[in-house]
């Protein structure tokens, strides 16, 4: 069964916040990478916000992806944050490690002010 | 003029209406002059001549390409060097020029690609032999553990890896299960890297899971990409005192059975996944598994419990915990083992295997008892008809 995601973004200020829903693995991910790609030219974009609320599934390709997204920008001097990850994906995410890394908070709000 | 460029028939039609017009101009400047009798010769000579003309045509616009066409059409046919024949018209003739220039191109372009896959699947299975290689085909000897360990990689060369490592003195015996984001040839060269190191470090004095984890990270991390990483578990069997213990490096749930209460306890392997981050050490820790006599710890990659059924079902840990709660009595790791794998075989039915998978059972039957070599199987899907077809199966 091929995987579904939607993925949208916005730009605010400083930031930017990209919500997905459904789910993604190495089949679909390149539709992340062509949505994040452009933001992650824009220097402006200090703090990258990946809204976790609505996605279902996602595999270590994903997982993969999400590492190299927190390496580049940690190396610019820029962050990654996760807005409420379902338990499915907190699972994967906190069973790689990766929770030991990048901070996660229950809303964009939230996020926004904390890193700011 | 393109017109009549453009089809034999066309150019055929002008011969035909100037030659005809030809002829009646004639019969009119003939019979103006009062000329009824025209010599034998003279009529001869003429026909003659109409004909010969007509045959230069023929000869010049459709014989000559079209033989220039056959000649290089049956070389190819007959497996000899043919070459690109120049279209010198736009006709029907010119068509089928350019026609088969354009087959031959595309020919050229297929042969070379199958040429070049031919010759990739050829390296393809010298890196899968390698790899073969690389694993375990035997393991020491643990006394106190009954050991059952596989392997099936998705493609040619896999991302899965486990290892028995003895340390200098004999007295560890350091098992461990990995699992390299994706499978195939990148997968397969971490794997690789990884098991040299552990296995290096290992002969150099290295005597306890979270050195190992750390140092190995250390050494990984620089050497490979941002988006590439290895999970790991690696348990530490220390023979002398019969004690077990673990370190996580991101990697699934480590299963234990308990056979006192029956019961299955999922715990979290902790840690980091290798090649993430720099440094691990303060993250990472050894901790021990307390086992009773009879009690089985069961090692997995997700390849088990993210392999989905017809319906789009997934496995997961749940699965694989319920299962060895019904088979976790069994008296040796290899009937476990086995029914572990009938229960997820059941549950996957016709499955195209996507990931690369591994199990490991380690069944703890006590120092005296008595224990065979440890079971080691490695395998991996032979052709992309084969994968889709067959019933999931460890073996080939």
């Amino acid at each position: 069964m091929p995987t579904e995601v939607k993925i949208t973004s916005r730009v605010l200020i400083t930031s930017c916040v990209i919500h997905m829903e459904g789910s993604i693995d190495g089949n679909n991910l390149d539709k992340l990478e062509s949505v994040v790609e452009p933001l992650l030219k824009d220097p402006n974009n200090r703090i990258f916000i990946m809204d976790f609320k609505g996605l279902q599934f996602i595999d270590s390709r994903v997982v993969g992806y999400i590492t190299f997204l927190y390496t580049t920008l940690n190396h610019s001097g820029r962050i990654l944050a996760l807005i409420s990850p379902t338990e499915a994906v907190d699972d994967t995410l906190t069973l790689v490690g990766l929770k030991n890394l990048i901070p996660t908070f229950s809303s964009i709000d939230e996020a926004i002010k904390k890193l700011q | 003029m393109k017109f009549i460029r453009k089809s034999l028939t066309n150019k055929a039609l002008l011969i035909f209406t100037l030659l005809t017009s030809a002829v009646v101009f004639v019969g009119i400047i003939l019979n103006r002059k009062g000329i009824m009798d025209i010599p034998l010769n003279v009529f001869l000579i003429s026909v003659i001549s109409l004909l010969l003309f007509v045959l230069l045509v023929f000869i010049i616009n459709v014989m000559i390409p079209v033989n220039r066409l056959l000649k290089q059409v049956t070389n190819l046919l007959t497996g000899k060097n043919y070459k690109k024949v120049d279209p010198t018209t736009i006709d029907e003739v010119g068509v089928m020029t350019h026609f088969f220039n354009e087959i031959t191109h595309d020919l050229e372009k297929i042969s070379y690609d199958i040429k070049e896959r031919r010759r990739m699947s050829s390296e393809l299975d010298i890196a899968a032999q390698i790899q073969k290689d690389v694993l375990p085909k035997e393991a020491p000897e643990s006394p106190g553990l009954d050991i059952v360990a596989k392997t099936c990689s998705a493609a040619e060369v896999g991302g899965d890896t486990f290892d028995f490592v003895l340390s200098p003195d004999g007295n560890q015996l350091f098992v461990y299960i990995g699992d390299v984001t994706g499978h195939g040839v990148p997968a397969g060269l971490i794997m690789m890297m990884v098991d040299t190191l552990v296995t290096a470090m290992i002969s150099r004095g290295v005597n306890n899971g979270r050195e190992l984890i750390a140092n190995t990270n250390s050494l990984l991390y620089p050497r490979i990409s941002s988006r590439l990483f290895m999970t790991s578990v690696m348990l530490r069997w220390d023979k002398k005192n019969q004690k077990m213990y673990y370190t996580g490096a991101g990697h699934e749930h480590v299963l234990v059975y308990r056979k006192n209460t029956e019961t299955v306890e999922s715990i979290k392997s902790g840690g980091i996944a290798l090649g993430m981050i720099p440094d691990v050490s303060k993250i990472v820790k050894e901790t021990e598994i307390p086992l009773e006599i009879g009690d089985s710890v069961v090692l997995f990659t997700d390849g088990i419990t993210e392999a989905k059924n017809q319906t789009g079902e997934m496995f997961e840990v749940t699965g694989l915990v319920e299962s060895l709660k019904k088979h976790g009595y069994r008296p040796s790791a290899e009937s476990i083992f086995d029914n572990l794998s009938k229960d997820f075989a059941n549950f996957v039915g016709e499955y195209v295997q996507v990931d690369d998978i591994t199990m490991i059972v380690i069944k703890y039957v006590g120092k005296d008892a008595a224990t065979s070599k440890v079971k080691l199987t490695v395998s991996s899907e032979e052709g992309q008809i084969q994968r889709k077809s067959k019933i999931w199966n460890w073996t080939d």
